[in-house]
């Protein structure tokens, strides 16, 4: 590891130097006496122009330094050193010759040998201060009063001890690697993203204007580039700021983290107890101890996370089931999560004032407020809740458009400066190989737009557009394709789109006048056009697989991401269909979506389960938003409900045939009922608590006032065992959502790998999947299921 | 840049309302919106998903009166806040005059809401626009929830540059904060697009 300490300032360089000069007045005092100075036949000119050359190598080579003038300015110094250890030589060799002895400087060691001995030692401590960067590398003035050093970086990897099975732990708790490596100098923030920080789009250092003092020599000189001279000054900033935050911290009291709120991050297998009894055995009970300069150091970014190897040591070795490398495998980048708030609260407020003015903004006064609303309107939530029209809520037709877009003439009465939007070089980055056509758009008169023009349904006022993606067969598919006639082929199943797309539809997918052929071999040509034509309409999502599958008597149309596995779909479908037939869902369920650290899986009922479907099954690559791909999808099965003519399922689910869940009452917790208060985006909601008590599994439910608890707690408890039976085979889905109209029904698993671990159930009307999706999340993490 | 026509004396102004997703930026324009009297504002353009995120930029046109013999007017943006539409939001900053940065106050928000600033950044420097030469401000954004961050943290994350800018808490469903907001990035980037007509004259 790199240490930032300066050469100059490490007495362990400076002892070599000095051990290094002792060793030369040890030779001079045993070889004087002896005379035994080795005859130079060399021309003293050479003796003397030898050591500069020498020594400009010896810089070169050991110091690199960043400009010829500490090329020049090295070799001057230890040229001068060596001459006056040369002068040194003859008094001391002087004075250790009987009197009238030879005591030319000369005589001995030759002045080339004296100086080439000690004086390239002096390397050691000057390496740094020739290299000509001593400024970066020395420690900030604020590390210097404290005595510390300034920034820290988690810790590598803690030593275990052989004998218990531990980690050393000092007296504070905290582990002794840790404790070293948080002392361990970075001398940039962008360090700490080394380990564990995920990708982001786009995390440049933070940019700073060029502060006071800051600008370079470099920069003074000319001689750097622009970005170069607003680097120095970014980092230098940056660097002053976090030293100052470090600085006022004085203690170094470890902060302690409810384990319970980090505990579900760590995989289940680990241990070979359950969680509370690992909790209950930990070197402070209950609570995780973190290197509390670690936990400053992070604070700027909004996030603080510790390594597995600083808190590692905290668990005793009993009790882990796993070894270190493997739960470090297991965890996300190898490091826990901690929560924000609970780090925050244990610094005091006053650490993160501001040192500097506040904004300067007197100049504003000479102009007034230029806006004021009206008053007396009614702009409270209430409006806003309402404003969302239907319109915004259903779905588009699956040809929506993909912006465009040039404003319309203006019309009588329109302001004048209304704005041309040029959106014609637009990268198309979110929209994958979409055709964007150009054309104009006109915004909707006031009048015509719905809800007091809130949101303009982008299907109404724009050119609308196909968005097309690349779809290919899976090698099945095509291999059956291949043994039918090609001018079949290509009459079933167009595997491109038209060039004219804006005219292609589902309507392509279909024959209109199909040839004579066997009925099964006519249904698996008609079944693959159709789903092809579902995947053309599903938008970009890349490179697409499509096959037809039949799972349980129901067909399955599937759609798989190239690089996701071809089972992934049909077997996510074998586990989770049941449940929606046979009246299991307490409403009709129209489209799931399971999310999984890996992939996403959209089922949307094509129709009815029980008359075999079909269901389309996307399936794409996780971490990505799936609004878009949800909302194509029940697109696209509008369209191919409107072009088949099928029949919809009967709306009321029957309840007869349903057993009465095995599920036992549990009080609702103070707890449960504050977090029932921030799920807003689903209505109001109440807080129930079911158990299962064969599996002793808690099911926690946010349910509308009225609701079936127990029948919803029993679909959702079968959805989670589902989801449990899934992460056995190696498919994780942490998340299912089942869509209903505008109702959502969101179980959250908090760890779908885990074999015993609760279950988070919140279903209401909303307007707003994305918000509720993430006030659930928000719920399970308060929950500490997270 | 701002755009000013003289024969009409007219000056315009583009204010970007930047920040990570589902953080409100949106919902701060369609609140100007209905509040705004009609004389002042013109249509809402919204580009959104179902699940109202915004798919490519809101914008709204307002106007206020006189200001110095001229009709100032801004044009009113947002950018899609989702990480994978940065070419959206690096098109829509194009010519920005001010920058409304609206934060989500929450705590697990707050990583996303240090990574769109940085973003915000990134994205100006290829403009070679400089963020502490342009007028901007912060909107702490859904004060009304529980689980919010202190003021003084998101200071801390979000506002310790060398210059720093004036901030506001804002419950932006509610139309708290909100034209506060407006009115102080409208008010900078006045001061700023007049201080530039001047230095032009002088």
């Amino acid at each position: 590891m790199t240490r930032a300490v300066s050469s100059a300032r490490s007495p362990l360089a400076w002892l070599i130097a000095m051990g290094g000069f002792i060793a030369y007045l040890g030779l001079v005092f045993v070889l004087s006496p002896a005379r035994l100075s080795p005859e130079v036949s060399l021309p003293w000119w050479v003796a003397q122009t030898a050591p500069p050359v020498l020594y400009a190598l010896l810089v070169f080579a050991v110091a690199r330094p960043r400009s010829g003038r500490y090329l020049v300015g090295g070799t001057l110094l230890l040229w001068a050193v060596h001459l006056l250890v040369g002068v040194a030589t003859e008094v001391l060799a002087g004075a250790f010759q009987a009197p009238g002895g030879p005591g030319a400087v000369w005589a001995f060691p030759p002045p080339p040998m004296s100086g080439l001995l000690w004086v390239p030692l002096l390397l050691v401590p000057l390496r740094d201060a020739l290299r000509g960067d001593s400024r970066a590398r020395r420690p900030s003035a604020a590390a210097r009063v404290q005595g510390r050093p300034p920034v820290l970086r988690p810790a590598p990897a803690a030593s275990t001890s052989p004998a218990t099975g531990r980690a050393p732990v000092d007296k504070s708790g905290v582990p002794r690697a840790a404790r070293v490596a948080s002392a361990t100098p970075v001398m940039s923030m962008d360090v700490r993203y080394d380990s564990g920080r995920r990708p982001a789009p786009a995390a440049p250092a933070t940019a700073a204007k060029p502060a006071e003092g800051a600008a370079s020599s470099e920069a003074s000189e000319g001689r750097v580039g622009r970005k170069e001279t607003r680097a120095v000054p970014e980092t230098s900033h940056t660097q002053r700021l976090l030293d100052d935050l470090l600085a006022k911290e004085r203690s170094d009291e470890p902060v302690r983290i409810s384990f319970e709120r980090v505990g579900s991050q760590l995989p289940a297998e680990a241990f070979s107890v359950p969680i509370a009894e690992v909790a209950a055995a930990l070197e402070e009970p209950e609570r995780l101890l973190v290197p509390r300069r670690l936990a400053l150091a992070q604070l700027p970014e909004g996030i603080v996370r510790v390594g597995w190897e600083v808190v590692a040591g905290q668990f005793p070795r009993p009790l882990l089931a796993l070894s270190d490398e493997d739960i470090k495998g297991r965890l996300p980048n190898g490091q826990l999560v901690l929560p924000l708030d609970e780090v925050v609260r244990q610094f005091s407020p006053e650490l993160f004032l501001p040192a500097g003015p506040g904004p300067d903004v007197r100049a504003i006064e000479s102009f007034p407020a230029p806006f004021q609303p009206i008053v007396g309107l009614d702009h409270g939530r209430a409006a806003a809740v309402a404003s969302p029209p239907e319109a915004t809520a259903a779905p588009p037709p699956a040809t929506e458009p993909l912006v465009a877009v040039r404003a319309a003439p203006p019309e009588p009465g329109e302001p004048q400066w209304a704005p041309v939007i040029e959106l014609d070089d637009i990268d198309p980055e979110p929209l994958g190989s979409a055709h964007v056509p150009t054309g104009p758009v006109e915004q909707v008169p006031e009048a015509e737009a719905p809800s007091s023009l809130d949101r303009v349904p982008i299907n109404v006022p724009l050119e609308a557009a196909p968005v097309v993606a690349p779809v290919a067969a899976s090698p099945r598919v095509e291999e059956e394709l291949s043994a039918w006639p090609a001018e079949r082929v290509l009459a079933a199943a167009p595997a491109e789109p038209p060039e004219d797309s804006a005219t292609w539809s589902l309507d392509d997918a279909v024959p209109a006048a199909p040839a004579p052929e066997s009925p099964e071999l006519s249904s698996m040509r008609g079944d693959l056009a159709a789903a092809r034509a579902l995947a053309s309409l599903l938008g970009p999502s890349g490179p697409l697989e499509v096959d037809v599958r039949v799972v349980d008597g129901v067909e399955l149309f599937t759609v798989t991401s190239t690089g996701l596995g071809e089972d992934l779909a049909p077997t996510a479908a074998r586990l989770i269909l049941p449940l929606l037939a046979d009246g299991r869902a307490p409403w009709p369920i129209d489209q799931v979506t399971l999310r999984g650290p890996r992939a996403a899986l959209v089922l949307t009922l094509l129709g009815p389960l029980a008359a075999g479907g079909p269901v389309l099954a996307a399936t794409v690559h996780g971490g990505r938003s799936l609004a878009l791909l949800e909302i194509r999808c029940r697109a696209a099965a509008a369209g191919y409900a409107a072009r088949m003519h099928v029949v919809p399922a009967d709306a009321a689910a029957s309840t007869d045939e349903r057993d009465e869940p095995d599920l036992l009452d549990v009080e609702p917790s103070t707890r449960l009922r504050e977090v029932a208060s921030s799920l807003g985006a689903l209505g109001p909601v109440t807080a129930s608590a079911l158990r299962d008590a064969e599996a002793d599994r808690a099911i926690y439910l946010f349910l509308p006032p009225g609701s079936d608890v127990r029948m919803v707690g029993a679909l959702a408890n079968d959805l989670s065992r589902a989801m449990r039976e899934a992460a056995a085979t190696g498919m994780v889905w942490s998340v299912a959502i089942l869509r209903s109209g505008s109702r959502r029904m969101v179980v959250r698993l908090p760890g779908a790998a885990s074999a015993c671990s609760d279950t988070i159930v919140a279903a209401g009307e909303t307007t707003r999947p994305g918000l509720a999706y993430r006030q659930v999340e928000h719920a399970a993490a308060a929950l500490g299921a997270l | 840049m701002s755009i000013i026509n003289y024969a009409k004396k007219e000056i315009s102004f583009k204010i970007v309302y930047y920040g990570a997703g589902v953080v409100g930026k949106t919902v701060n324009l369609q609140y100007i919106h209905r509040s705004l009297p009609d004389d002042n504002r013109g249509n809402l353009i919204s580009l959104a998903t179902g699940d109202e995120r915004t798919l490519f930029f809101d914008f709204l046109p307002v106007s206020t009166l006189s200001v110095r013999n001229f009709v100032a007017k801004f044009q009113l943006y947002t950018v899609p806040g989702q990480v994978y539409y940065n070419m959206t939001r690096k098109l829509v900053l194009r010519g920005v005059d001010g920058i409304v940065f609206v934060a989500d106050s929450q705590w697990d928000r707050l990583q996303e809401n240090v990574e769109s600033f940085r973003n915000l950044e990134e994205n100006l420097r290829e403009y070679q626009y400089d963020l502490d030469e342009l007028p901007y401000v912060i909107q702490y954004n859904k004060r009304d929830l529980p689980n919010v961050a202190p003021v003084e943290y998101l200071e801390f994350m979000l506002n310790r540059r060398p210059r720093r800018v004036p901030c506001f808490e804002a419950v932006a469903v509610d139309g708290k904060g909100v034209f506060d907001t407006l009115n102080m990035v409208s008010r900078m980037v006045l001061v700023s697009g007049f201080a530039k007509e001047q230095g032009v004259h002088q």
